[in-house]
């Protein structure tokens, strides 16, 4: 079968089954440590049965069958029919490796090829090993098990596959649906759906909260399914089971689709409405006497459930967990795109703002000044709420190292424990996707170079189990990542004959390092302190690669560590990135900005002493004597150079790594946010240039980049 | 450029001037012309590039025509201009000493560029046509900014 990828249907699978998925890899990484965590289990199974059912609406039979099987698996798992075993949990993981590569697949247009029969075999394998009985039923439970189910299930359960699958619904998908509910239509079924059509039919126009009323009905009555299920739990009727527990998740997403009324009009709902009316016409009175009836069987046992349901669908990912907190709020799908339009738009009124600030001293009217003002405030709340649609949990990246962890510590026969920090906090979208490499490399590092053998570590008085610690916490308007190990710590010797003896740096510089220099040095191409290389790493590239990359994202990395004790890796990077602080300065007649992160201190040149050491200038400050350079000599050409300074020059002291520098500039303007303009091709890698901007006034300001301008300057 | 000369056999060109000889570049590749408004000089570049400027909240590059030509350097007057140019999917200005005129040129009347004189100049040159007594020399703006050039800048 081809695939059509213009299927808005598919796309949306593709999205919506790639979020589980990468649920699904933290979910199973974690079930190897808890095997007996029930909500745990009932999600995996969860997960797999939505990426089935999605799968089988398209035809993609392959991975139907194997989200099939593992799905019959672990719902003898959650019966605990069978218990976990490490040979199961390779299979799973080998699974879920399948799945993820049938998806690259489907993206690319093809039919996505059968799992390998092993696998297939492992998991038949499984269902046999244990609970023979289980099994059977659960094959013949497929299909013909509704009948016997509760009747009262149905409706609710159908209706809420409306709700829950219908993001994209067609009409004719829709009918089938109705179908099905009618088809097996036993009487008290029917009495269940006229419930919430009697709510509705009076008024021939839904409101919104009429709405919220039917779909809340639907989901109290979604519970019941659950409780029952759980009455009867001897009797493993998938179908039933099945059917609620794994659906609320979408559901409780889709819904709120729904009250958002994004992807269905108005007009579709009344027909579903007036559909479900039609059908359910017979035994209309027996409404009312139904409705308590239902309620109060289920509801006592509807709460556990219910909030089961809630605290499973956290893990998932951002929409479904957001689509828990509280029912009035909506969700949206976005194109990233139409969100950087945005946010470029939001950048060119924030520049509008500054120049109105500006032009607002030559204005005497005290209405101006308020309207601008209040412009003002307007302007820094959109950019904030911009920023903050863009923004997303860093658990995005974190939710991929369990496993990198998992598989690398057996590949390296090592034990180790990861412990994630601050997974909720929130970064900006592009930071988000340009950290993700860097931290899988450090992460890798950790484990590969900082923890050590279980032997090793148990000799040194540790436990056989190391432990990783990545943690995300927001600092202003900065996020800290640190990536803390209880490994054998970095000796600073080591790195600095490293240094030496890879020619990166003279005996007499080297022996100048203090510890934190010599930490510094791994970043250097060409230094690995493993002695051995391995394929995970050592080959002494990749850690300047990610220092380059943390660089270019404004960002700062400082490593501490203690022999023996371990290595913290600390990285802060700004909220985002599109939006950058800086301190304006002048030189000359020009203009140039640095970013306000790395600037430490501002004073008068005036104020300090100026010595020359080995020909270098340095200012006495706070008892250390940092050089200091003259900008003007470096940033402006001819007689320019030559004007006469007749301003009070300052010195800005920046952090530049360890090293503490001064600048001397003529005017220091003050603090200014900017929105970045890249330099175009012509000018592109001009060293210490970082781009451009439109001051305040309208003018063009260089924005420079302190590190980049020392590299080639000092 | 060439495409729209073999389709229709007649384009027309901006012409301006440069030392008192007049050029030309295909109209479809203008974007618009400047007064000269202030030019940043961006620290670093190659001497060649004159800076960036900011228009309508855009940043562009500019290049001194007079310089890529090999040509000395002249202060601007009232008749200086910036003639914005959209060259490989990139906005460039172009600072000359002053933009003429629009005119109509057929394809039949273009001559090959004589293979002499500045060799810094003729290597951007497409063709020359002469009017009126006058000789118009086209400028090839994909080679006065070709990729080469593009790595020569970067790899400054």
């Amino acid at each position: 079968m081809a695939i059509d990828l213009e299927d808005d249907i598919l796309q949306d699978f593709l999205i919506e089954a790639g979020e589980i998925l990468e649920t699904l890899n933290e979910q199973l990484v974690g079930l190897e440590k808890t095997p007996d965590d029930s909500d745990l289990l009932n999600s995996i199974f969860r997960g797999f049965h939505t990426i089935k059912g999605g799968g089988s609406f398209l035809a993609l039979d392959n991975l139907v069958a194997v989200c099939h099987k593992s799905e019959d698996v672990f719902n003898l798992l959650r019966n605990n029919e069978i218990s976990l075993t490490a040979d199961m949990m390779d299979t799973f993981l080998r699974v879920l490796d399948e799945v993820n590569s049938m998806f690259e697949e489907i993206r690319s247009g093809e039919d996505p090829t059968a799992a390998p029969d092993d696998i297939m075999q492992k998991l038949v394998e499984m269902q046999d090993s244990d609970a023979e009985a289980g099994s059977a039923e659960v094959e013949e439970a497929e299909e013909p098990r509704e009948e016997e189910s509760e009747a009262t299930v149905d409706p609710a359960k159908a209706a809420e596959e409306f709700v829950s699958g219908k993001d994209e619904i067609t009409d004719d998908e829709f009918e089938s649906l109705l179908d099905a509910l009618h088809g097996s239509g036993e009487p008290p079924k029917v009495v269940e759906t006229k419930k919430p059509i009697q709510k509705t039919d009076s008024s021939d126009e839904i409101s919104d909260d009429e709405f919220e009323a039917l779909l809340d009905e639907l989901q109290g009555k979604r519970v019941i399914p659950a409780a029952a299920d759980k009455a009867k739990s001897k009797s493993p009727s998938k179908k039933v089971k099945a059917k609620p527990a794994s659906k609320s998740k979408p559901k409780s997403s889709a819904k709120k689709d729904k009250v958002n009324s994004d992807e269905i009009s108005d007009d579709e709902f009344e027909a579903l409405l007036d559909e479900m009316h039609g059908k359910g016409k017979g035994p209309a009175n027996s409404t009312a006497k139904v409705k308590p009836s239902t309620k109060s069987k289920s509801s006592p046992k509807v709460k556990a459930p219910l909030k089961k349901a809630e605290s499973k669908a956290k893990p998932a990912p951002k929409k479904a967990a957001a689509a828990v907190v509280s029912k009035g709020e909506t969700t949206v799908r976005v194109d990233t795109a139409r969100l950087d339009d945005i946010m470029n738009l939001v950048g060119e009124l924030v520049l509008t703002r500054n120049r109105l600030n500006t032009l607002r001293q030559t204005f005497e009217d005290e209405r101006v000044h308020k309207a601008i003002s209040s412009l003002d405030v307007v302007t820094a709340d959109l950019q904030t709420a911009v920023m903050k649609t863009r923004m997303q949990p860093v658990k995005k990246v974190f939710g991929r190292f369990p496993r990198v962890v998992r598989d690398l510590a057996r590949s390296l026969n090592k034990e180790i424990l990861l412990e994630l920090k601050g997974e909720e906090t929130d970064l900006d979208k592009n930071l988000v996707e340009a950290l993700a490499d860097p931290l899988v490399h450090l992460v890798r590092n950790s484990v590969d170079h900082g923890i050590e053998l279980p032997d090793i570590r148990e000799k040194s008085g540790k436990p056989r189990e190391g432990k990783v610690i990545l943690s995300a916490q927001q600092e202003g308007d900065h996020i800290i990542l640190s990536i803390i190990d209880d490994g054998a710590g970095m000796d600073p010797e080591v790195l600095r004959n490293n240094a030496v003896k890879k020619g990166l740096m003279d005996t007499e510089t080297a022996s100048r390092l203090d510890d934190k220099g010599c930490f510094d040095l791994i970043f250097m191409p060409g230094l690995s302190t493993k002695e051995q290389i391995s394929d995970v790493s050592g080959r002494g590239v990749g850690m300047d690669v990610v220092k380059t990359k943390i660089t270019q994202l404004n960002g700062l990395i400082e490593i501490n560590s203690t022999l023996g004790k371990g290595t913290e890796l600390r990285i802060k990077v700004p909220l985002t990135l599109a939006i950058l602080p800086t301190l304006m300065i002048q030189l000359g007649t020009r203009k140039f900005a640095l970013p306000l992160s790395i600037v430490n201190e501002i004073f008068e040149l005036s104020s300090k002493k100026i010595s020359v050491v080995d020909g270098m200038e340095v200012v006495l400050n706070r008892g250390k004597a940092p050089p200091i350079f003259h900008l003007r000599k470096w940033l402006l050409k001819g007689k320019e150079i030559e004007s006469c300074i007749d301003h009070d020059p300052h010195v800005i002291m920046v952090q530049v790594g360890h090293d503490s520098v001064g600048f001397v500039v003529d005017h220091v303007i003050g603090q200014e946010e900017v929105v970045i303009k890249p330099l175009d091709k012509l000018l592109q890698g001009l060293p210490g240039m970082a781009g451009s901007t439109i001051t305040g006034d309208g003018n063009i300001a260089i924005i420079l980049d302190i590190p980049g301008l020392l590299k080639a300057f000092s | 450029m060439a495409d729209t000369q073999q389709d229709t056999g007649q384009f027309q060109c901006v012409t301006f001037t440069l030392e008192h000889e007049i050029y030309g570049i295909n109209v479809m590749q203008v974007q618009e012309v400047l007064r000269e408004v202030e030019v940043a000089p961006v620290p670093g570049a190659p001497q060649y590039v004159l800076g960036i400027i900011n228009l309508r909240g855009n940043v562009v590059s500019v290049i001194d025509a007079r310089a890529r030509f090999g040509l000395p350097t002249r202060e601007s007057d009232d008749s200086t201009r910036i003639i914005v140019i959209e060259v490989q999917q990139q906005i460039i200005g172009i600072l000359v000493d002053s933009v003429a005129e629009v005119v109509d040129i057929k394809r039949s009347d273009i001559d090959l560029a004589p293979n002499v004189g500045n060799s810094e100049s003729s290597r951007y040159i497409d063709g020359v046509v002469s009017r009126d007594d006058m000789l118009l020399i086209l400028v090839d703006l994909d080679k006065l900014l070709s990729q080469s050039e593009w790595g020569k800048v970067t790899g400054f």
